[in-house]
């Protein structure tokens, strides 16, 4: 201790200096923008080499975990990838898809009537048009019937006037989805012919063979289905995919050759 | 007493003759000489040598406060304070303790009392040169008015030391 003090007794002088000196150019840097400027810039490249240079030096030792991360990301990026050219194969004839998607937030929902409706935060500024189809992330919402500047009102699949085309996955046997009003999870599969064979479990999806919505899109399983005696057909409960009471995002998916399907079907 | 009244009225001349006549000057358009640093190239030498650090740092000071400029004369005039006793012994050849008091007076040598001030007047306006531009660009600019700078200071110290020389006192 004592001989610390003595040497700084002895570079008193240079002590002082140094304080001084700091104390200047704090001066210096106080009164002059361009001194306080070139001052910052030096204090950058200070500290942003030394920085790099400790980010660099400790890169080494995530590496490892880093790796792993990356595997994991590349397996599932593997699956899509193979997924996408399964399906470019499957629809090889038809690859101009006509469906473009604008992503839309509910403003408000409803369930509990007989007929539902809900309102979307998108309208005619971004393009939205009547008789778009509504989908969410696991199934179908339902289909816009009126539009505003901002805001587009959507006829939800849980109302009675809707009926939407739809079909088995399994064997492409198509009928009409319809809500009895009962509970919002529960839907009505009607008119498939009763020469299709039906069981328990069976995925229903979108049918496209309607402008609305693209083919393909999950819907629901059957819970239950009976014959009526009397007639050709099933009646068949479906469970729905989605929750439709929680959904806060959904996609409005619009048709760029619906104008042409519409002018088709007015001249039959 | 007697001379610290001496060494302030000194330091407050000099000041005042810096600010509002010197740095008027001009000359060629950029040369202003530095006539305030006289007060560190006279200032008695004792044992204390911090007291010329202080008196540096408060005689640029004093002048940047004055003159509006941003801090260059204070590092500099603080830089030349603490190197003074280096450059002296340099200059004079000998040991610190073996400096007469009153290293400009008529008992030493005008040789080495000229490279004292050459040294004392060059590195002062080297570094003011150096903090106004700090820039790698105006390089040159620096070396110029720096070497231009100082000369008309020099001539102009020289003038006045011969003109009120002191005996050792």
């Amino acid at each position: 201790m004592q001989q610390i003090i003595n040497l700084l007794l002895k570079r008193k002088n240079f002590l002082i200096y140094l304080s001084l000196l700091f104390f200047s150019l704090f001066f210096l840097t106080q009164r002059s923008f361009f001194h306080k400027s070139l001052l910052n810039k030096i204090s950058l490249t200070l500290s942003s080499s030394l920085y790099s240079f400790k980010e660099k030096t400790l890169d080494y030792f995530s590496l490892k975990e880093k790796n792993q991360i990356l595997m994991i990301e590349n397996e599932k990026l593997k699956k899509y990838q193979l997924l996408y050219q399964s399906q470019l194969l499957d629809s090889a004839n038809n690859l101009n898809f006509p469906f473009k998607t604008i992503g839309a937030k509910i403003v408000k929902n409803s369930h509990i009537h007989t007929r539902n409706y809900l309102i979307l935060d998108k309208g005619l500024k971004d393009s939205v048009s009547i008789d778009m189809g509504v989908i969410s992330n696991d199934g179908v919402i339902g289909i816009i019937n009126q539009i505003t500047n901002n805001f587009s009102s959507v006829i939800s699949v849980l109302n009675k006037d809707l009926k939407i085309n739809v079909k088995f996955k399994k064997n492409s046997a198509f009928g009409s989805l319809l809500w009895d009003g009962e509970t919002p999870d529960k839907m009505k599969l009607i008119d498939i012919a009763i020469i299709n064979p039906v069981s328990k479990g069976d995925t229903i999806i979108t049918g496209g063979m309607s402008t609305y919505f693209p083919e393909g899109i999950p819907i629901g399983i059957v819970s239950n289905y009976k014959t009526l005696p009397s007639e050709n057909y099933y009646d068949i409960d479906i469970k729905l995919f989605s929750n439709l009471t929680q959904k806060r995002h959904v996609y409005i998916i619009g048709n760029e050759n619906s104008k042409e399907i519409k002018l088709l079907e007015n001249n039959e | 007493m007697n001379r610290s009244v001496k060494y302030t009225f000194q330091f407050v001349l000099l000041i005042l003759l810096q600010v509002f006549l010197l740095n008027n000057v001009n000359l060629f358009g950029y040369i202003n000489p530095n006539l305030y640093i006289l007060f560190l190239i006279t200032f008695h030498f004792n044992n204390d040598l911090s007291e010329t650090i202080f008196l540096g740092f408060l005689l640029g000071l004093a002048l940047d406060l004055l003159s509006q400029s941003a801090g260059a004369h204070t590092i500099a005039c603080l830089t030349i304070g603490f190197l003074r006793p280096y450059f002296a012994t340099f200059s004079f050849g000998l040991k610190l303790s073996e400096l007469p008091k009153n290293i400009m007076s008529n008992d030493t040598r005008v040789s080495n009392k000229f490279g004292f001030l050459c040294v004392m007047v060059f590195v002062h306006h080297l570094i003011l040169y150096s903090i106004i531009f700090l820039d790698m660009k105006s390089f040159f600019l620096i070396l110029k008015n720096t070497f231009f700078t100082a000369l008309f200071s020099i001539i102009l110290l020289w003038t006045i030391l011969i003109l009120f020389q002191t005996k050792n006192d």
